[in-house]
C-alpha cells in the first residue's frame, strides 16, 4: 500500500448514499491522506462502509475476519440516540457531522496510526512536466475521453469532443498540484465519476487550477495575454478578482500592468494566465496586440471618477460584491 | 411606466429567464405584464412578457436602480431603445433550447450593442439539452471577435444573475480605471 492511501471499500450502497458518504468522508479526513475507493476483492481495505442489510451475510463476514478492518454499517432506520451511531451503525441522513468525524477519528485514524502510515507524503518525485504539448494533449479532440488524476486519484473523466468533465463526487471542490496528469480513460475509471451533473470542460479545469495555490505557474511576468473568452468563477469568494482580470485581459494585457493595475501579487495574476493556458483559453501576445490601457479616460477627472466611484462601490456593497 | 435614471436591462429570447432573474434581485414584487403567446413556433410558453417587467433595488443613499425586463418578441422591439439609455449594462439571457440560438445572440446583440456596448450574455437551460453543444456560444463569440463574457447560468439562481451584474460593474471598473491601486479586493 502507498503512503498516506487510506483504501475504502463499499456494498450494497445506492449510488446516492455513495456519492454523498464520498464527498463528506474527503471533507473530514485531512488532506495529508489519499482516499482510494476500491473493490470490495481488494487485497488491502482499511475501512469497509456497508449496508446494514448485507452485514450478516457470508461474504461480508468472511472478509472481516480475514481483513480485521473497521467497518460501519449504513442504514436509514432511525437512530435511537441523538448521536446517528450506534457502536459501528450509521443512521442516515446524517444531521451531526461531527459524530461521523468523531467515528473516523477513533475507528479508522487511529487504527491507521496503529499500523504505523506514515503521515508527511513526499510528492517531489511525482511532478509531471506541464508545458504546452502536454496542455495540446490534453486538448486534443482525437484524445476523446480522459481520465484526469493527480497524486491524490481521481479528479474527473473529460470528453475533449463534446467539452463535458464528470468529476470524481468527493472533489468537486479540490485543489491539485503539479502530479496533475491524464491518460486514456478506462472502464473502470467511469465508475469513479458521477455522471450526474455535466461540468463544462474548459470553465472546471480553469476553476481547478486558479484554485490551486501549489501548482506551478506556467507563465512569466514579463509577458503579454490575451484570453478568448471569460472564464466562468464557480465560487463567490474569488469572483470579483476572475472578473476584474477576465475585463483586462480579454482585450490583451501585460502582466505586470494588470497586476498593478488591480493592485494584486504577481503571483496572482500569474496564476490566473496559468488556468486559462491550462484551460486552452488564450494565448500570450506580442505587446502591439494589447489593447488594454491602465489608468484610462477618468484619471484626469477626478469629481467624474469620484463620482463613479462611490457610485459602483455602493452598488457593490448593496449586493454584497 | 417608471423611468429610473439607473438601471440594468435584461433582454433575450422568450423563455430564456428574464423575469426570473429579476425577480431574484429585486427587493420589490415585479411588476410583470403577461398575456397569452402568440408566437409559439419560437416558444411553447403560454404566456410571455409583453410590456416591460420592472423590478428595483436602493442602494445606501436611496438611490434606485431600475431593474427592466424587455418584450422577448421582436414585434416590441421600439421599447429597447427607450429603456437601454444611460443603462449600467444589459444582460442578455438566452434559452439553450432555441431552434437557433446562435442566431439569436447575433440578432440580439446587433441590436443592443447600439444602445449599450456593456453586454454580459448568459445561455439558461443548459441542462435540458445535453445534445446541443454549449462550446457553439464562445466559439462564435472568439470567431467574431467579440470580448463579451458569455456564461452558463440558471437564471432562478441569485448568485448566478450576481455574477452576471458584477461582470457589467467589473468591465466598468476596469475601462474607466477604477481598479488602480487602493482598490479593496477583500
Amino acid at each position: 500500500m502507498d503512503r498516506n492511501c487510506i483504501n475504502i471499500a463499499t456494498s450494497g450502497l445506492s449510488l446516492k448514499v455513495l456519492d454523498e458518504l464520498k464527498t463528506l468522508i474527503r471533507k473530514l479526513i485531512s488532506n495529508e491522506y489519499i482516499i482510494n475507493w476500491v473493490n470490495i476483492s481488494n487485497s488491502h481495505i482499511d475501512l469497509l462502509l456497508i449496508n446494514e442489510n448485507f452485514f450478516d451475510s457470508d461474504n461480508i463476514q468472511n472478509i472481516l475476519q480475514k481483513k480485521k478492518c473497521p467497518y460501519l454499517k449504513i442504514t436509514k432506520t432511525p437512530s435511537q440516540n441523538e448521536y446517528q451511531f450506534d457502536e459501528h451503525t450509521l443512521h442516515l441522513p446524517l444531521e451531526k457531522v461531527e459524530s461521523l468525524l468523531d467515528w473516523l477519528q477513533i475507528n479508522l485514524i487511529s487504527y491507521l496510526n496503529q499500523k504505523k502510515i506514515a503521515l508527511v507524503s513526499d510528492l517531489s518525485n511525482e511532478s509531471i512536466l506541464i508545458d504546452d504539448k502536454f496542455i495540446r494533449n490534453l486538448h486534443n479532440s482525437e484524445n476523446a475521453k480522459l481520465h484526469i488524476f493527480d497524486d491524490k486519484g481521481t479528479l474527473a473523466i473529460i470528453d475533449n469532443r463534446t467539452q463535458m468533465a464528470w468529476l470524481e463526487p468527493s472533489r468537486q471542490q479540490t485543489q491539485t498540484n503539479q502530479s496533475f496528469d491524464f491518460t486514456f480513460a478506462k472502464t473502470s475509471d467511469f465508475t469513479k465519476v458521477s455522471r450526474k451533473k455535466n461540468y463544462y470542460l474548459q470553465d472546471w479545469l480553469w476553476n481547478l487550477i486558479w484554485h490551486s495555490k501549489n501548482f506551478g505557474n506556467l507563465a512569466t511576468e514579463d509577458k503579454y495575454f490575451k484570453i478568448d473568452h471569460w472564464p466562468q468563477p464557480y465560487q463567490k469568494e474569488y469572483r470579483k478578482v476572475s472578473l476584474q482580470l477576465s475585463a483586462c485581459f480579454i482585450q490583451g494585457a501585460k502582466i505586470t500592468d494588470v497586476a498593478n493595475q488591480l493592485n494584486l501579487s504577481i503571483d496572482d495574476v500569474l496564476r490566473f494566465v496559468t488556468a486559462c493556458l491550462m484551460a486552452n483559453n488564450g494565448k500570450f501576445i506580442s505587446a502591439n496586440k494589447c489593447a488594454y490601457a491602465p489608468n484610462s479616460y477618468l484619471e484626469n477627472s477626478n469629481t467624474d471618477n469620484h463620482f463613479f466611484k462611490n457610485f459602483i462601490g455602493k452598488i457593490r456593497r448593496r449586493f454584497g460584491l | 411606466m417608471i423611468i429610473q435614471q439607473y438601471k440594468i436591462i435584461f433582454a433575450g429570447s422568450m423563455g430564456a429567464g428574464k423575469t426570473e432573474a429579476i425577480k431574484s434581485l429585486s427587493e420589490i414584487p415585479i411588476l410583470e405584464t403577461e398575456a397569452f403567446n402568440t408566437d409559439v413556433q419560437s416558444h411553447q410558453k403560454t404566456q410571455t412578457t409583453v410590456g416591460i417587467d420592472y423590478g428595483e433595488i436602493t442602494l445606501d443613499d436611496g438611490i434606485k436602480i431600475g431593474l427592466y425586463g424587455t418584450p422577448g418578441q421582436s414585434r416590441f422591439d421600439f421599447i429597447w431603445s427607450v429603456i437601454c439609455e444611460g443603462a449600467i449594462g444589459v444582460i442578455l439571457l438566452l434559452d439553450h433550447n432555441s431552434p437557433n440560438p446562435i442566431e439569436e445572440l447575433e440578432s440580439y446583440l446587433e441590436t443592443f450593442k447600439n444602445y449599450n456596448d456593456n453586454i454580459a450574455i448568459g445561455i439558461t437551460h443548459v441542462d435540458e439539452n445535453k445534445e446541443s453543444s454549449l462550446q457553439q456560444y464562445r466559439h462564435w463569440i472568439k470567431a467574431n471577435g467579440l470580448s463579451y463574457p458569455l456564461f452558463f447560468i440558471d437564471a432562478r439562481e441569485q448568485e448566478q444573475i450576481l455574477m452576471m451584474v458584477e461582470s457589467l460593474i467589473a468591465s466598468l471598473e476596469v475601462k474607466v480605471g477604477l481598479t488602480s491601486q487602493g482598490n479593496d479586493h477583500a
